[in-house]
């Protein structure tokens, strides 16, 4: 998966780059508008993370002519302006999602994944770990032959472990994944302890293995290492 | 009231005064010169009455109206005074001028008594008032008609200048275009109002400039911020006491940019930049956040109540509604007591949100307001209800809180659809 990151700031631009590369994209990095033009005239990208205040120009502009031209290749746009009226832009100049900044690694993550299975760039909408088997057009999980009977929100869960597998997700990050915003920053996080042991005991009583590790001080891991 | 109106009253009260007195004056003024006309004219007879006695003519004497008497010695001065004489033919009594004079002829002295009717000099005043008075008030009526029609086509203008500032919107990129008046006062008005307007448009684009401005270069260190700890958070070589640490720098750097977040979105509500609007249905939106919150309502174990007594349809923007809403809800969740309850009650135009809690807020006045705690160790923004209270001032609905039965109450009264 070849990915292009179009952010003027390098810092950020930085750890998103090795974040993702952790997880086995091939991510170049540009600064501005004029770069970016060039290199998505020459090469062939499958998604782009792309900034729409660009120093040289809005990012909406190379929205319009990556549609042009490849019109596969998925975008996502990285904005500090939480402004409707971009987004409503963005999504309809045919964006495929929009996040504002400040965004966490692991729902940009996430995010990205889901957007590359949409276009089926991955082969099909499965997703397959170990003995596990989720259908994101579905939306149902099954380990081995057997299926899990998950609420809509276990199904996130596991999702959003699978996608993040071996890395650690904090409370705080995988509340917001699943609730957004409803979740006051105040609030004490005991109740997803609750949440993800349900998900072990199914996943146990179907006979999965419990991949999820908790880390203490920080939050869960889902890993086989 | 409109001013022509008000002007218009102003002169007709004034006129109406002024009638008044002009009618007192006049009617005044014309008795007192219809009773010397009147006095005049019985000196006159008196005299002639005189010259006869003198010459030793024989008077005849007209009752009531003529009287000569003849008296024993007196010489006192002309007397002038009011009387009241019975009329036979007419059985009543009429008021009459009198001049009584003592005349001396040929040796004698006369008491001469002459009397006119002041029935004929009165009607004369009343009639001369009167035709003068429908004069006047001929006159003063075509003047304030005049005056009206005159104005409401001087004031035509500063109506339509009227109208078109109450158009005017911050939100609109061009200056209002007021009408030439040729009226010195209007244009010096106008001229301000296009300078002020002008300067208001400005300020408002400067100012939303710069909340997004704002947005933008705080958010984007915050990103790195959050981008970075989360990479660290990663490292599986740190001990506990350090991911500690970070986590409490990862959880505060949320907070800071969830406070930036709802800071911004203030000043967006206040600045109106929500316009859209559309129908919807509150019911609708109940439900979602019902489902929504399903999960978590489980593992907090409270229990939820929707009692629905009528279809609640708004027409406003949908994410100003949905953050209403999401606030009030997630407030009711977040605020409960251990297995507590929550009751959503909608009504025709009313939606009420209550959660158990177990004593009533102490300073409920200033629930509304920004940066409010009621529990100061609460590691809560304090924005949540600050942006509901927002939304509801710009949207004109009205929302209260009031505590009842152990129930905090959140109650918004939307405003009469049309």
């Amino acid at each position: 998966m070849k990915l292009l990151i179009i952010e003027d700031e390098t810092e950020l631009s930085a750890v998103i780059d090795s974040y993702l590369s952790k997880n086995g994209y091939i991510c170049e990095q540009v600064t501005n508008l004029t770069e970016a033009m060039e290199k998505v005239a020459i090469y062939n990208y499958d998604l782009l993370l792309l900034d729409i205040g660009l120093p040289d120009g809005n990012g909406l502009e190379l929205m319009k002519a990556i549609k042009k031209v490849h019109a596969k290749t998925g975008v996502i746009i990285l904005s500090a302006k939480n402004s409707l009226d971009d987004k409503v832009t963005g999504l309809d100049l045919g964006a495929d999602d929009y996040m504002t900044k400040p965004f966490q690694l692991s729902e940009l993550n996430s995010r990205i994944k889901a957007v590359l299975r949409r276009h089926h760039f991955e082969g099909s909408s499965k997703l397959q770990f170990n003995e596990f088997t989720l259908d994101t057009e579905s939306k149902t999980a099954s380990v081995k032959t057997n299926t899990l009977s998950l609420t809509r929100k276990e199904y996130d869960l596991l999702l959003f472990f699978l996608v993040n597998k071996n890395r650690v997700l904090t409370k705080e990050v995988i509340a917001e994944h699943l609730w957004g915003d409803h979740i006051d920053a105040a609030d004490n996080f005991d109740f997803i302890y609750t949440h993800i042991n349900n998900l072990r005991k199914k996943i146990v009583k179907e006979g999965g293995t419990d991949y999820v590790k908790t880390i203490y001080g920080m939050g869960y891991k889902f890993t086989d290492l | 009231m409109k001013l022509i109106k008000k002007l218009n009253r102003n002169y007709i009260a004034y006129s109406f005064l002024c009638l008044i007195i002009a009618g007192i004056v006049i009617y005044y003024s014309i008795s007192i010169v219809v009773s010397i006309q009147l006095e005049e004219k019985l000196k006159n007879s008196t005299l002639q009455i005189e010259t006869m006695l003198k010459q030793g003519e024989e008077i005849n004497y007209l009752p009531s109206l003529v009287e000569v008497s003849k008296i024993s010695a007196a010489n006192l001065p002309p007397l002038y005074s009011d009387t009241v004489i019975y009329n036979n033919y007419e059985d009543e009594y009429e008021e009459y001028r009198q001049l009584s004079k003592t005349v001396h002829a040929n040796g004698q002295h006369y008491l001469i008594t002459v009397r006119e009717s002041k029935i004929e000099s009165e009607d004369l005043a009343i009639t001369l008032v009167v035709v003068i008075f429908l004069t006047l008030i001929l006159f003063t009526g075509s003047l304030v008609f005049l005056s009206r029609k005159v104005m409401v086509k001087i004031w035509a203008p500063f109506y339509q200048n009227l109208k078109t500032i109450k158009q005017f919107s911050v939100k609109d990129h061009f200056p209002v275009q007021l009408k030439q008046t040729n009226i010195q006062e209007f244009d010096e008005l106008n001229e301000v109002l296009s300078l002020l307007t002008t300067k208001i448009s400005d300020d408002y684009r400067s100012l939303k400039q710069f909340t997004e401005d704002a947005s933008h270069e705080i958010q984007t260190p915050l990103a790195i911020i959050t981008a970075k700890l989360e990479a660290l958070i990663d490292d599986s070589e740190l001990s506990t006491q350090q991911t500690e640490t970070i986590r409490s720098v990862f959880n505060s750097v949320r907070r800071l940019s969830r406070l930036n977040q709802g800071l911004v979105l203030l000043t967006k509500i206040e600045n109106n930049q929500f316009v859209d609007s559309k129908i919807l249905s509150v019911n609708l939106l109940i439900e979602e956040k019902l489902q929504d919150f399903h999960e978590l309502l489980e593992l907090k174990e409270i229990q939820a109540e929707t009692l629905v007594k009528a279809e609640l349809m708004l027409e406003t923007n949908p994410v100003l509604a949905d953050i209403v809403i999401n606030n009030l809800f997630s407030n009711s969740v977040n605020h409960n007591s251990p297995k507590g309850k929550i009751q959503i009650n909608i009504l025709k135009e009313q939606l009420e949100i209550c959660n158990s809690g177990e004593a009533p807020i102490r300073n409920s006045e200033r629930l509304f307001a920004r940066f409010y705690k009621e529990n100061s160790s609460s590691k809560s923004v304090g924005l949540g209800l600050a942006i509901v209270n927002k939304i509801c001032e710009v949207q004109g609905w009205q929302v209260d809180y009031r505590f009842e039965a152990g129930m905090h109450c959140f109650r918004i009264q939307f405003s009469p659809q049309k």
